[in-house]
This record gives structure tokens, sequence and C-alpha cells, in this order.
């Protein structure tokens, strides 16, 4: 088992060349001098030169790419950011625990009111309960998150004073964002687990159980939801994934300081060492989280083994 | 068993929740001992020698003073230098500065670091007019410097005031090192010391106890960052920062909030139509003035935001309180007959196809969509091409857009600023690709002349040779938007700078 986890681990190393090499490759592409959007139109011809000298931005692009790796495995450096001067990877990962609270917070929340809803919808099976939920959950999956997060704002923010309606300063501060992304995740995990339990309990083997004369709550819980939370696993697994690349327009709505915002800048100012820190980071992230949804996979189900 | 779980899992969420709201419910009451103030960016650094963008000087202003001032009504006004005169020659300009300023560190502001400063800037890369313009920097005594240009240049005095030519001290560069950039502690003479910098959110700063003109009334200023304009005005109106600028479309919200204010005052940012004068067709002035004649300003104005308050319509670069507004411009008010005149004059009567290029600026966007409509009148298909900010700023640069919708930022008050940067051959803001040698002549001219009058009759032919030309067609001048907390009192400025000296708490119980 450790064998075949530490094979996984190492298999994100080539992962993570080929997301670095292709990001590299479009960030050093696209149009637009970074001296030119981080010096100021006003800057002078010289001073261009100079940022480009020090950085090295006019040598050839796989020297650079190959100079930038190489301070990562020799020099464990992923530079400083072209805009701040600041080292990249420490403020990847001083914002690094906001993006990733307003993450577990909402996946959380999404999977406490998804999930339980979505078996009751399943397990109730076209009854007026069911096709309340699936409504709701059908509305609130369609709403764009930023109206969401201004409809949250306004009413209890500017309009009952319950919440403040942005920054980051204590808790309290994280209600409405959290609230703003899990609800429509919630009504997917709820759409999800729905149509995944409906599929187990047309199973065999629950009419087995039933026969035997267990309790339908036994039947339920023990024997249809432990076989549909494999694929609902993965759901929020992936989910939490996402949201750990840090939703921007969260980010910019509620004035957070997360990894989304973060990266954007960078790309905007096209400020290389900056944009290619967070991305690393967040595809190791999203290869580690994967890799924790197998194994917990592979502990629920007896039958996969970790490959 | 399920719905029970449910329901009680439901309790507990909503108990949260309500337990997060008695936890810390605030009322109207605010810190008198603070002002937040609202930024639209995180500034990129707090060396007041090597800024390149506005953010970032809306707060070093505050931690970091230069030689002279220059107040809302673009007067120049003594600040670290008490006194100055000026060679007869224009070249050399010698200051008497204020002998007892101490800087945040503790050190004696001397000569020296006037010295130190002004060379820091030039040798920096980010102030190209005092590189162009300043020969050198000599320290006569403690309290004399002597600065002597490489030609008599007229708004000298407004670069002495300028952002790039604040004064830090000598041994807090040296001791802060590499990390002066975001760090600068203790090394300017200002109502306001630097204490910390927490990357993403905030700046604070706090008072100085020391300030030689008088401490400040509130000891703490903090500057927040919010990328989101609406953001930004929804702070303001939930009580999370005192002051910020904000977008036109907040105005009415915020008006109507109790406690709250809107100051309109007008900026020094002008939107502006422009063309790549130097290939056709735009570059027969005919066809250049007929774009002119397809629509009136304050159409294109409203198209831009739909708010009146957004700007006020101008057709000029310089401010309308300057000396050196020119009243007898031509505002080609909207006449088709004579656009299609024009054109056919020019050899185009069944019109042409072209692009109007911009950036992704909402208002931008919305006043090129307006124009389109305008051009199909008199039988010009455009399309609009929208470029993301770095890409458009390569594309004016290279020549390559017919048409194209920007704005220019006026940090400075004197004509030169504007005229010469933009409209002088071969230089890099003239994304016009001007090419015009008389007009070269009278501005190399009238930045070297100091007598005030010639320089009055000369940027008058300036202005008159621009507006005839349409070169560039100066749409209105935008307006900033401060929403402020009613009991709040301050300065607000065209410059968009924000004084926190000026600002107090005013509540009367």
């Amino acid at each position: 088992m450790a064998k075949k986890i530490f094979k996984r681990i190492l298999q994100i190393i080539p992962i993570l060349i080929a997301v670095t090499f292709i990001v590299y490759l479009i960030m050093s592409l696209t149009p637009g001098e970074p001296a030119r959007l981080i010096l100021g139109e006003n800057a002078s011809q010289e001073a261009i030169d100079a940022f480009n000298e020090e950085y090295g931005i006019n040598r050839p692009f796989l020297v650079r790419y190959f100079t930038y790796v190489k301070d990562i495995i020799v020099n464990r450096s992923f530079g400083k950011s072209w805009r701040t001067g600041r080292d990249v990877m420490r403020e990847v990962l001083a914002r690094f625990p906001i993006t990733f609270y307003v993450a577990v917070f909402s996946v959380t929340v999404a999977s406490l009111i998804g999930v339980p809803l979505g078996v009751i919808s399943a397990v109730k099976q076209y009854s007026p309960i069911d096709n309340i939920l699936r409504f709701i959950s059908m509305l609130v999956a369609s709403f764009p998150p930023f109206w969401l997060g201004m409809i949250l704002v306004l009413i209890f923010a500017l309009g009952l004073h319950l919440f403040p309606p942005n920054g980051s300063d204590s808790a309290r501060y994280f209600v409405l964002p959290v609230l703003t992304i899990a609800l429509p995740n919630a009504a997917s995990f709820l759409r999800f687990t729905r149509s995944t339990m409906l599929e187990t309990i047309r199973q065999d083997y629950i009419r087995t159980a039933r026969a035997k004369g267990l309790p339908e709550k036994k039947v339920l819980v023990g024997h249809a939801l432990r076989n549909a939370l494999l694929p609902i696993i993965t759901l929020i697994g992936t989910s939490f994934g996402r949201l750990l690349g840090g939703v921007v327009i969260i980010e910019n709505v509620f004035a957070l300081q997360g990894l989304g915002q973060f990266a954007l800048t960078a790309i905007n100012s096209k400020d290389i060492p900056q944009a290619m820190a967070s991305v690393i980071f967040l595809s190791t992230m999203s290869c580690l989280i994967i890799l924790v949804v197998d194994i917990i996979y592979s502990l629920v189900d007896p039958r996969i083994k970790a490959e | 068993m399920l719905k029970q779980s449910i329901i009680k899992i439901t309790l507990v969420l909503v108990s949260c929740l309500m337990m997060f709201t008695l936890v810390g419910c605030s009322g109207q009451k605010v810190n008198t001992d603070q002002i937040k103030f609202g930024l639209g960016q995180e500034p990129s650094t707090l060396d007041p020698n090597m800024m390149s963008d506005g953010y970032s000087f809306q707060v070093a202003a505050n931690i970091f003073e230069g030689l002279l001032n220059i107040t809302d009504d673009l007067k120049i006004e003594p600040l670290l230098a008490k006194d100055w005169s000026i060679s007869d020659d224009g070249l050399i300009y010698t200051f008497f500065l204020e002998e007892n300023v101490y800087f945040h560190n503790g050190e004696h502001f001397k000569a020296s670091d006037v010295k130190f400063s002004f060379d820091r800037s030039i040798a920096g890369g980010y102030n190209s007019t005092g590189k162009s313009v300043i020969k050198e920097t000599k320290v006569i005594d403690d309290f004399t410097v002597q600065v002597i240009l490489q030609y008599p240049y007229a708004p000298a005095l407004e670069l002495f005031a300028s952002q790039y030519m604040r004064i830090v001290s000598e041994k807090a560069v040296e001791d802060c090192g590499n990390s002066f950039k975001y760090e600068p502690i203790d090394a300017g003479t200002g109502p306001y010391i630097y204490v910390n910098w927490i990357s993403g959110d905030k700046i604070t700063l706090k008072a100085n106890e020391n300030y030689w003109r008088g401490k400040p009334t509130v000891s703490r200023v903090i500057f927040k960052f919010y990328n989101d304009s609406n953001t930004r005005a929804v702070a303001v109106e939930g009580r999370e920062i005192n002051y910020a600028s904000v977008s036109a479309a907040s105005y009415e919200t915020l008006m109507k909030t109790e406690g709250i204010n809107v100051a309109v005052v007008p900026s020094m940012i002008t939107n502006y139509l422009a063309f790549n004068c130097s290939e056709k067709p735009f570059d027969d002035p005919r066809v250049r003035q007929a774009v002119a004649y397809c629509f009136d300003r304050k159409d294109a104005q409203l198209a831009g935001t739909g708010n009146p308050n957004s700007g006020t319509v101008t057709n000029q670069f310089i401010a309308k309180n300057s000396p050196y507004y020119n009243n007898d411009l031509n505002d080609y008010a909207e006449n088709l007959d004579k656009a299609r005149e024009l054109l056919a004059e020019a050899g185009y009567p069944d019109g042409f196809h072209t692009q109007i290029y911009t950036s992704n600026a909402n208002t931008l966007k919305n006043i090129a969509t307006f124009l389109l409509s305008c051009l199909k009148k008199i039988g010009i298909e455009a399309e609009m091409v929208i470029q993301e900010q770095s890409a458009f700023n390569e594309s004016m640069r290279q020549g390559g857009c017919p048409i194209f919708l920007y704005n220019y930022n006026g940090f400075a008050a004197d004509p030169d600023f504007c005229f010469y940067s933009q409209f002088y051959s071969g230089n890099t803001l003239n994304y016009a690709k001007v090419d015009n040698k008389e007009l070269d002549k009278l501005l190399d001219e009238a930045r070297a002349t100091i007598d005030e009058n010639r320089r009055k009759e000369l940027y008058a032919q300036i202005s008159t040779i621009v507006n005839d030309e349409n070169y560039y067609i100066v749409l209105y001048n935008m307006n900033f938007l401060y929403g402020y907390d009613e009991r709040l009192e301050g300065s607000f400025s065209s410059f968009s700078r924000i004084n926190a000296y000026d600002f107090k708490w005013n509540i009367d119980e």
C-alpha cells in the first residue's frame, strides 16, 4: 500500500513538468511586455532595458525555462515577483490559508446540505418533497456565483446588518462567501447524490437485504448509501480541488486575499514568477487531493486497491 | 431518522450563524482613532523614487514629502524647501531648506538627503522627465542645494513637486537594503510613518508625533485594497472603510445611504479618441475632421457610463482652471452633412472600412459602441477590436490602430507634460504617430521659455494646431467620485491624492 502511494506521488512529477512547461510557454508567447506593464507607460527605454536585463527576459525561451527549473531544483527558490520583488512562494503560502479555509468550509457545508437532502430526494422519489428539492436545486445551481454573492450581501450585510459585506478580519467575514460557494455546490451534490442513490437502490443486493428482513434504515444507510458514497466522494474531492484553485469572482466580490486573485494579477501583468508559483502550487495540490480521494476510495471499497 | 438528523444539522447551522452575528453586531459607531481608505489596487511599491502607479503614490504621499508642493488649484508652494531662487538663464535652481525637520528615524533632514534622493530617482528609470531635464544636483551646504538643468525647463518647479522627487533618508535606505521597496522603515519626513504592509490586504501607517508641521489629528491610517469597484462601494456602504473612490454606477445607491456622501471631483484623467496619423486614411486631416463632426461629445460621455456625473465634456487636455486653457478651440458640434462633404473631398465619397481599438474597460467599450453607430451614419463601416490592456498598449505603440479610444492621465498640470509626450514626433507616448515639425519646434520653445506670457502664446498656438488637425479628439474629463462617511472631514483632490493629514473626524454627540 505504502509503495503504491509512493509511486503515485512520483507520478506527480511528470505532470508538474508538463503543466509548468505549457504555462511558461503560453505566458512567454502572449503579447505584452512585462517591463512596460510593471514599470508603467512613462518608463524610459533605459529602464525597460535594465528591467529586461535584470530578469533575463530577452534570452531564448528554452534557456529561460531551464534556468527557472534549475533554480527550483538546485536553489529551492521559485524566484521573486517581477512586480513587487517579494519571494513568490512565501506569498503563495501566505494566501493559501484563506483559500483553504473557504474551500474546506464551503465543501463541508455543501456536503452537509446536499448529500442528506439528496438521499431524502431519492428515497422519496416523485413525492412532493422530491419535486420541491429538485426544483430548488436546479434554481440554485443556475445562479451565477457573483450574483448570488451580491444578493446575499444586499440582504444580510447591507440590509439586515448581520454580517460585514466584505473583508477577512474575522470568522464572521467568511459566512457570506462560504454560503455563496456552498449553495450552488450543495445543489449539484444533491442532484448527484439523488441519482447515484436511485441507481444503487435498484440493485439486487438491496432487494436481498430487504428480503432478509433488515430494517429499512439499515438497508438505506448501511448498504445503499455506503455503495453510493463512492462516486459522491469523488465529486466532493474534485470540487474541493477546484475550489482550492481559488474562486476569483468570490475573492473579488468579498475582498478576500486568496490565490485566485493572486494568480490573476500575475497573469495580467505578465509577472511570470508569481504566475508560475501559483500554478505549480495549485497543480500539486490538485494531484495530492486526487490521490487522497483514491486512498479513501480504497478504504471504503475493499474491492479497489490504490493503483 | 434521516429527517431527524437533517433537522438537527439545520439547527446547528442556524445557531452557528446566529452565534456569529451576536458575537460582533456592529452599530454605526466608528473608531475615531483611525481612518480606513479603500484603494483600487494594491500598490506595487512604497519607494517614492521608483514609482510607476497612482495607487503606490496615494499611500507614499503620506510618508514622504518633496521640496515643493502643488495645491489643488495648481499653485506651487514651499514644503521642505522654504524658499528658492532661479538663475537668470533658467538653468540653476537654488533651494533653501527647512532647518528643523527630522526623518522618522531621527536623522536630521539635510541637503545631502536631497541630493541622494534626486540622484536615486534619476538613476532609477521611472523618472524620465527628471532624467532628461536635470543635469546635476549639488550640495552647497547643509541646508542649501542646487539643481542644474540641461536646458531652461519652464515647468521645472512642478517637477520638483512631483511624486518622483520626494525625499528619502539616505541612512534609512542604506539600513533597509533590498527590502526598502516595500518596507521603507522610518525613511520619510511626512505626517505618517510606515508600520506594516500585509500583502494583498492592507498597509498601515501611524501618526508622526514629531511631524514638523504639527502632529496629525488621526493616529492611524489604513489603506485597504479592493480590486473590484463594486466591492469597494459596498465596503463604504457597509462601513468597512470610511473613504474610497467609487464608480458612477454606485453614485445613486451611496447618496441614498444614510450617513454616506459622494463627492464629485474632476480628475486629471481624460478620455480621448485618436488616430494613426501616419497611415491612410487617417493621415488626411479632412478624414479626421469628418470623424470629429459625426458626433457630439456629450453623447459620447453619456454613452460611457450612462451617468452625467461621470465627467465634464472638454475639447482639450488642459484643465479648465489652468491659465493655459484655450477658450477659442473648435468643438466640432455634430454636423453630418459637413462630415460627408469632407469625406467626399478627401476622396472617400462612399466611406471605407476601418477598426476602432480599445481596452477591456467598460466605459471605453461603451463609447466605442456608440462611435460605431455614429461612423456608420457617414458611411464609415468600423468594427470594434477589444484587447486586453497589455496587448492594447502594444498595438498603440506599434501604430497598429487606425482609430483608438483611450485615456490620458495628466498627473501634472503644466501643459508641457501632456503635449510634449503625446505630440512630439518619436516620443513613446505619441501613439497617434504625430509628425509635425512646426509643432515640434513650438513644443521645444515652449518648454524652454520662462516668460509666462510668451508661454501662453506658444501653447495657444500649439493647442490650436492640435485642435485643427484633430490628431486627438478629446472627449471628456473623468470625474472621481469619492464615497465617504459623512462624519469625515477632508479635502478631495483632483490629483487623486489622499492627504490623510487633512482628514479628521467630526462627530457630534
